[in-house]
């Protein structure tokens, strides 16, 4: 038992970079610990009163079906969360093989790095399920006390089955790759499972175009569909919205039997599935194709493209969320009928006004520094020695950044002069201003990272540095994206958005000059 | 030819790590730097390539000063570190392909040049691997392929040796002697002084930032080994 817990223990200050802080403590630095876990909190309580405000928003019949959306939501993000982060931590982590050489159970190492997933996943239950429940306080309703209690016990069992979900899909995953030798069948494979998930998605969301516009209609429709999807979801509704004691002992006792049996087998087949996974590759041949030269700065953005789809989970919050935001786009584009709002007084002004502004700021919250410098890490070092100049290297890097999120400029304003009937200067804007919006976020975010980026990673003054600067993007696009709603608005809605447009440029002057004038400067502090 | 000259180095303002380093190393030298951990040898060979900073002093290659030229400076030189710093996902192909486009090499010399050295390091198949997935050799014969493709005038290696095979090591070696009969100039750190002696026809030990020995191989050590040189002058601390 003591083994477990120190075991547990080891992995839990790899959580939140705990441990950074505590050995930057032990050396004498002024502890900022209280200040990071605020920081922390207060990200997780952000997100919290967003969709606490959404659905009080939305005024809703039918009021137990925002738990339901509630516990769906949280099952999808401990989902992806989880399909990103079981394989790297359960079967792939440099830790593993000096674990198994030591005089512990297979079963401690398995039980503590599933304990952190599980306190990764909590956190989110916890932010998404409490601000579900405050909403659906704000309906005026008491609970009971028995309510409570069962709705805590119910977030407690919310992140065991995403879990094992993403356990089974990593180690298949793996198994097919290795069996078929990544081959072009494992391949097709793929895409067809990829396209089921897609048509599965589409299905959940097709009736959106039938009843855009009755929304309890729709969320009842939705409501009957993951509960189908996810039958948790069911018992979970008989449970405590119909007060059901006998619903909700099946609903704690169904994933514990279930992480039971999953605990056994993955016990069983530890070693293992972890030799399986580590002894994945190609099969070596190579032939060479020929590539043709490209100058330095080229040469560098080609390299970044390469990390960025190589690397599947930073490809995948890059680009696929950017890709999300085109299909929230796309769906929207789909479900409001303009012509029901036209009717309200100035709108066509507020919507020709503000449309670009939200376009921009879906291409650029979270496009902060697709290539990073903090990415580099050491790899900096070699890329002084080479005949570049930080100029060149800063250029290959923000390149890349403005290509991808170009490509969903392009297909945002394409869906928007598409499907809806706006005057040309708000479709030219639906281009213009996101383009420029992309151009300064992207070069702000790599240009905080080159500032600040510090060798020594002990300092806690650094990481709290590293995460506020992270944000700083996603801030910016929000302030872009919202900032606008209150400044005052004028009939010309064109030469405001011009004005905004060459605001940010100049903007974006500024910071190209800093780069200029302070590179050497810079470069000192990047090495040293 | 290689000259450092009054080269100084302080990372905190009135300590000196290297103080007053003067050496020249000539074309078709093999130059060994070798010293106990933590005298500056890294240090110096950062300076030599352009990564730290100078606090005094120069380094000139063909009378090409890195304070005043870097960039045509860097262009003759190839760094190979003490640990193998590559991006991780980046297959080996593509991390190659990449150290050819910052030299500005063209389509026709990359290939000829991948081929032959991935062919005698013995790495051609791997290329299409994510570097993530080679050992710690397979990356130390990597950075040493991308060293060598682009023929560059200085080759600077820090403890090239470290996790390389008997086989790798050999080709190196024979790589080494190859070049420095073309006539370029080789400056390598390392740990195994028997390696030094018998490759190297010059040799420099640096000791607390200071260089206590510099010069032609056989008139440092004499009719002694190199070890036993090496620790008369260094001596026990």
């Amino acid at each position: 038992m003591n083994k477990l817990i120190k075991l547990i223990y080891i992995n839990l200050l790899g959580l939140f970079d705990i441990n950074k802080i505590i050995v930057a403590r032990s050396e004498g630095v002024k502890s900022n610990l209280e200040k990071k876990m605020v920081i922390t909190v207060l990200i997780g309580l952000f997100y919290g009163y967003v969709i606490y405000s959404l659905f009080s928003y939305i005024k809703i019949n039918n009021s137990y079906i925002i738990f339901n959306i509630g516990f769906f939501i949280s099952s999808l993000i401990c989902m992806i969360s989880n399909i990103i982060n079981i394989e790297p931590i359960l079967f792939k982590n440099n830790d593993n093989d000096v674990l198994f050489s030591m005089p512990v159970t297979r079963y401690q190492i398995l039980l503590s790095k599933l304990f952190v997933i599980y306190i990764r996943n909590l956190f989110y239950v916890i932010v998404i399920m409490g601000a579900i429940l405050l909403s659906y306080l704000s309906y005026g309703i008491n609970v009971s006390e028995l309510f409570v209690l069962m709705y805590i016990c119910s977030l407690l069992i919310i992140p065991f089955i995403p879990i094992v979900i993403s356990t089974i899909i990593a180690y298949l995953n793996d198994l097919f790759k290795l069996k078929t030798n990544d081959s072009l069948l494992f391949k097709i494979i793929k895409i067809m499972i990829v396209g089921v998930v897609l048509g599965g998605i589409f299905l959940l969301f097709k009736d959106i175009f039938k009843y855009g516009g009755n929304l309890n209609k729709l969320l009842d429709i939705f409501n009957n569909k993951i509960k189908l999807l996810y039958p948790l979801i069911m018992i979970f509704d008989i449970a405590l919205n119909r007060g059901s004691l006998f619903s909700f002992i099946i609903l704690i006792s169904l994933p514990i039997i279930v992480i039971y049996i999953y605990s056994l087998f993955i016990t069983n087949n530890y070693l293992r599935m972890c030799s399986l996974l580590k002894g994945i590759k190609k099969a070596s041949s190579f032939v060479y194709k020929k590539k043709f030269k490209l100058g330095q700065i080229l040469g560098i953005v080609r390299k970044e493209l390469c990390c960025i789809i190589n690397n599947k989970v930073y490809f995948r919050s890059s680009v696929v969320t950017l890709f999300i935001f085109s299909i929230v786009l796309f769906i929207l584009l789909n479900v409001i009928d303009l012509d029901r709002f036209k009717k309200i007084n100035n709108f066509m002004l507020y919507f020709n006004t503000y449309l670009p502004m939200i376009l921009a700021m879906f291409v650029t919250l979270n496009n902060s520094a697709i290539s990073s410098f903090s990415l580099e890490k050491d790899n900096i070092q070699v890329l002084c020695s080479m005949p570049l100049n930080m100029m060149e290297i800063i250029l290959g890097k923000w390149i890349p950044s403005i290509l991808i999120g170009s490509i969903f400029v392009i297909i945002n304003g394409s869906l928007v002069w598409f499907y809806l009937e706006i005057p040309k200067w708000t479709i030219i804007y639906s281009y213009v201003i996101p383009f420029i919006a992309l151009l300064f976020v992207s070069l702000t975010s790599i240009v905080l990272d080159y500032r600040f980026i510090e060798k020594n990673e002990t300092d806690d003054n650094v990481i709290i540095k590293g995460r506020i600067i992270s944000f700083i993007p996603t801030f910016l696009a929000i302030i872009i994206g919202i900032g606008p709603f209150f400044l005052p608005l004028y009939g010309e809605y064109e030469l405001l958005l011009g004005g905004y447009a060459l605001g940010m440029l100049f903007l974006l002057i500024f910071l190209l000059l800093y780069l200029i004038v302070r590179h050497k400067k810079l470069k000192m502090n990047l090495i040293n | 030819m290689l000259q450092i000259k009054n080269y100084c180095m302080e990372y905190i303002e009135g300590k000196r790590v290297i103080d007053n380093l003067n050496l020249s190393v000539r074309e078709g030298d093999i130059y060994a730097f070798v010293g106990r951990n933590g005298v500056g040898k890294t240090t110096t060979i950062k300076s030599i390539v352009g990564i730290n900073h100078i606090t005094d002093g120069d380094i000139l290659l063909d009378k090409i000063s890195i304070l005043k030229k870097p960039i045509e400076y860097k262009k003759n030189i190839a760094y190979v570190p003490d640990n193998p710093i590559l991006y991780e996902y980046l297959t080996g192909i593509q991390y190659l392909n990449f150290i050819a486009d910052i030299y500005e090499m063209t389509y026709k010399e990359r290939e000829e040049q991948i081929k032959k050295y991935a062919n005698k390091f013995e790495l051609y198949n791997e290329l299409g691997n994510l570097i993530s997935s080679y050992s710690h050799g397979m990356k130390q014969k990597l950075v040493l392929i991308a060293a060598f493709m682009h023929n560059p005038k200085l080759y600077v290696l820090d403890e090239p040796f470290v996790g390389l095979d008997p086989k790798a090591s050999f080709t190196l070696k024979e790589l080494l002697k190859e070049k420095a009969n073309e006539g370029k100039i080789i400056f390598f750190s390392t740990h195994v002084l028997d390696v030094a002696e018998r490759l190297c026809n010059r040799i420099a030990i640096i000791k607390d930032g200071k260089l206590i020995a510099d010069g032609d191989m056989e008139r440092i050590i004499k009719d002694k080994t190199l070890e036993q040189t090496f620790m008369e002058l260094v001596g026990d601390e």
